[in-house]
């Protein structure tokens, strides 16, 4: 699992994950998606079109930061997922707390909160 | 005609990441679909992790017996421990309906084997747990 950031501003943060957020992926990236995420408190903006797996542990790494970044305001979109990737996110229910947007424009109007 | 793969394991986690790694291998090599091979993949690091996270004893070995047999519409996935007593058929599912600052994820990962499977049933056997799910594989 990589992690890669697109963006840093006042406004926004955007991240990139590319493979499997399994065990082993939470393990590579969790630290550095939570500082860079949560810890920026920034509304973020996770692009998930590279990653082939989501376990629960990913689940719970998106929603803690979420959830963190909820408390100051600010809300977390998941750009573009997989198929079988955005069927775990809808199945799981996390999609109730972390929107789901196919494409950029609608990953800001949902971070704007539209 | 029945396939199978048997497996013994530590209940720690770096034998998770390798005896799902196996398990795939020996998947692939029957050509199984994509999908099927997700939700497998998925069931059984989700029971595996769920075992050694939560039934392994610390300073304990822990053994955990897998098979995964390949039958011509499903994959039958069985897991053996030696941990203290759990059934996950009782685990309360996530509570993802409450405003996202009430939630808590716990729970998530035996809901996500239920999502992936078409069954799943538990029994107590011999101070083990045995846990057996399947996965159905379409046919063409």
């Amino acid at each position: 699992m990589e992690m890669k950031v697109v963006k840093m501003d006042p406004d926004l943060t955007h991240v990139a994950l590319s493979g499997k957020l399994d065990v082993e992926g939470e393990e590579q990236i969790g630290k550095a998606f939570e500082d860079t995420t949560s810890g920026r408190k920034k509304p973020t903006l996770v692009d998930m079109s590279d990653v082939t797996y989501l376990a629960s542990l990913g689940i719970r790494l998106l929603f803690t930061c979420a959830k963190s970044l909820a408390e100051t305001g600010a809300r977390m979109v998941v750009l573009n997922p997989q198929p079988m990737v955005e069927e775990t996110l809808m199945t799981s229910g996390t999609v109730n707390l972390i929107p789901i947007a196919h494409d950029r424009d609608e990953a800001l109007r949902l971070l704007r909160g539209h | 005609m029945t396939k199978e793969l048997l497996l013994t394991m530590e209940g720690t986690r770096g034998h998770v990441a390798r005896a799902i790694s196996q398990a795939m291998v020996f998947l692939e090599s029957h050509a199984l679909p994509p999908r099927s091979l997700y939700q497998v993949n998925l069931a059984l690091e989700e029971i595996l992790t769920n075992i050694v996270r939560h039934g392994c004893q610390e300073g304990t070995t822990n053994e955990i017996h897998v098979r995964v047999e390949l039958k011509s519409a499903e994959v039958i996935i069985e897991c053996v421990d030696d941990c203290c007593e759990f059934n996950p058929l009782d685990a309360a599912p996530p509570d993802f309906d409450s405003p996202l600052l009430e939630c808590e994820p716990g729970g998530l990962g035996i809901h996500l084997v239920k999502e992936a499977t078409s069954s799943m049933e538990y029994c107590r056997d011999q101070g083990r747990n045995v846990l057996r799910v399947r996965v159905d594989v379409p046919t063409e």
